[in-house]
């Protein structure tokens, strides 16, 4: 969770748009209105101690500095906020007599709690994958042409970024050559340059991630420099000349990819 | 298809697995669970003790297959000791189940089965592709590739030169490379089909668990109680929501750290809230504090935090200072992991060899 400076803002974003963090709190409101008397005074306690310890912006700095800021949202996993929603709702249905009024009830609490406002289920969340592996067809299709060509056991590769994410999931004797870091600092052409940790690997993500065409000779150094064996960069970008001279030539397509190797 | 059907075969046996597990911890220790508690105190046992045999493995930079064979002899022994101590046990563990879910038999239990396998379907049927994706499933895949634990990268298969204990304290993923190893299947349907699932099932079944405790053994209200929740999760879509974890990343150690590792730690402190001194709960709440890193790094601080919050509030509102001293107990692996932790984040690093 990045770019939170306080709880508040931290239990707004795990919230999202959703009503749970207020269904929550009215739950939580009659456990101590309707629970047993040594229930409420454990909630109470509960209650206390979480904001003492935990659920205060002290303790997000102090932990954060320990572990990390971005990560201290998970402290919300800790709150049992969609089981006691469900208690309240099991017992608020049950407790009706008529079967009319536990479906009203129920019914109730479906709209409530799940208005499809931010539901999982939207029209491309149901589908079947591809393969057994679930990765994408094309992806494989690269891996099994690399897999034909390689002379090395474990050959660096560099790909495009979502051709890098999969790639190894299917082959793990593929090595990367562009490093997650580099990736997640080059979002865009343009907001690189300060990252200069990662110079080499730029005019790389440039290549094969957007096609860049103007830099051949830092491309060439940086390919030596890295030890790329092969490049894998989408057809669209009909690379290959570009590439040839690099040092690069064409082994084969896939529906999406084109696979370089290296000429010796 | 084969290599599915050995996922689904997978499941299967790990789930008799922790059953096994559960009962033989409970005879040496002479407890005595209901079938729900024994399979999640069997889950928790067996993530506990595989961590206690992989941990100085991977430290000491060994080969990956020392700790296949080792955990190999581990669960034969324990399989034997649990046939030829508790078989009736065993069996009785198996008819009990089948009696709860005949108990239960009408529309709500297929409801509540048929949303829950809708709910695993969908989990291992999402393509999410981020980093992490790369680093978990990478390393459970490298692993089995190169015979090492950690040695390398597990995103970009890049040789490290220290360990990373930020993962390597865990040694979940290295039980999936070891499921790998076994079966012949790749992580990624390792992870995404039996672990994925596992996660939901798990869950299912500690919510479950919940239920009866909260509903006095009122198995119908348990049950409604678990299906509720499995419909709030599909409407809970926020990127950081435990929902997220469960229906698109169950299949990584922080999905099982949200789904189930607390989870069923606030069962165990909701059991210990009613009857303090019953050695079973205490059992169920050591259990999974001692594996409660070794199913999830997330776990490091959530998990304690909340035993320590937890039993805060039973010595306040009881005044048992027992209570503290066992909870500090039980607390203890995690503070060991956490002082580790701390001194890695602070320059301490174990050079790769």
């Amino acid at each position: 969770m990045y770019g939170v400076e306080n709880l508040t803002q931290t239990f707004q974003t795990y919230a999202g748009t959703t009503m749970f963090l207020s269904a929550f709190w009215v739950c939580v409101i009659y456990v101590f209105c309707y629970g047993k008397e040594s229930g409420r005074k454990r909630i109470l306690f509960v209650f206390m101690l979480s904001i003492l310890f935990v659920f205060n912006d002290l303790s997000m700095k102090v932990v954060g500095k320990i572990t990390d800021r971005s990560t201290y949202y998970r402290f919300i996993w800790a709150i049992p906020i969609l089981p006691l929603i469900a208690w309240t709702g099991t017992k608020v249905v049950m407790e009706r007599e008529k079967r009319w009024e536990k479906a009203v009830v129920l019914g109730l609490i479906f709209i409530l709690f799940w208005g499809g406002k931010s539901s999982f289920l939207t029209e491309g969340s149901i589908r079947v994958p591809e393969n057994p592996y679930n990765l994408s067809n094309d992806v494989i299709q690269v891996c099994e042409i690399i897999e034909k060509d390689k002379k090395e056991e474990s050959p660096v590769v560099i790909f495009d970024y979502e051709c890098q994410l999969a790639a190894r999931l299917y082959d793990p004797s593929l090595v990367w050559g562009i490093s997650r870091g580099a990736y997640q600092f080059h979002n865009n052409m343009e907001g690189y340059e300060n990252a200069g940790k990662y110079k080499t690997e730029k005019v790389l993500i440039h290549a094969v991630n957007f096609g860049a065409k103007d830099e051949p000779e830092r491309l060439a150094k940086a390919l030596k420099k890295k030890k790329v064996d092969y490049i894998v960069t989408p057809i669209a970008y009909e690379m290959d000349d570009y590439l040839s001279q690099a040092g690069y030539r064409l082994v084969e397509r896939s529906e999406l990819r084109s696979v370089y190797v290296r000429i010796e | 298809m084969i290599q599915l059907a050995v996922c689904m075969l997978t499941l299967v046996l790990l789930g008799i697995e922790w059953g096994i597990y559960g009962i033989g911890i409970q005879r040496i220790f002479r407890l005595k669970m209901s079938a729900c508690e024994t399979e999640i105190f069997g889950f928790f046992v067996y993530f506990g003790l595989f961590q206690a045999a992989a941990l100085p493995l991977i430290l000491l930079q060994r080969p990956f297959h020392e700790l296949v064979w080792l955990w190999l002899a581990v669960l034969g022994v324990i399989n034997l000791f649990v046939l030829f101590t508790s078989g009736k046990k065993l069996a009785g563990f198996l008819r009990s189940i089948l009696a709860g879910i005949w108990r239960m038999k009408g529309i709500l239990l297929a409801a509540v089965i048929l949303l829950v396998l809708f709910v695993c379907w969908f989990q291992a049927t999402q393509q999410y592709m981020g980093w992490d994706t790369t680093d978990y499933i990478g390393t459970v895949n490298t692993t089995v590739y190169t015979d090492t634990m950690y040695v390398y990268e597990g995103n970009s298969g890049v040789m490290a030169k220290v360990l990373n204990l930020r993962y390597a304290l865990s040694a979940f993923y290295m039980h999936s490379a070891f499921l790998c190893s076994l079966t012949s299947v790749g992580g990624i349907m390792v992870q995404k089909y039996v672990l994925g699932t596992v996660c939901i099932l798990m869950h299912g079944l500690i919510l479950f668990a919940m239920g009866k405790r909260l509903f006095l053994g009122q198995e119908k209200k348990a049950l409604f109680m678990t299906g509720l929740v499995f419909v709030m999760h599909l409407g809970f879509q926020t990127m950081y929501s435990t929902s997220d974890f469960l229906m698109i990343r169950a299949y990584e150690a922080k999905g099982f750290c949200a789904n189930v590792v607390l989870p069923a730690m606030f069962l165990a402190i909701l059991c210990l809230w009613e009857e303090q001194d019953k050695r079973e709960h205490w059992a169920l709440l050591s259990a999974v504090s001692f594996a409660s890193v070794p199913v999830s790094m997330s776990s490091l601080v959530i998990a304690p935090a909340l035993m320590v919050i937890g039993m805060l509030a039973q010595w306040l509102s009881r005044r048992s200072f027992k209570v503290l001293w066992r909870c500090f107990l039980c607390a203890l692996p995690n503070g060991i992991y956490l002082i580790i932790y701390f001194l890695y984040s602070q320059g301490f690093r174990i050079m790769i060899k």
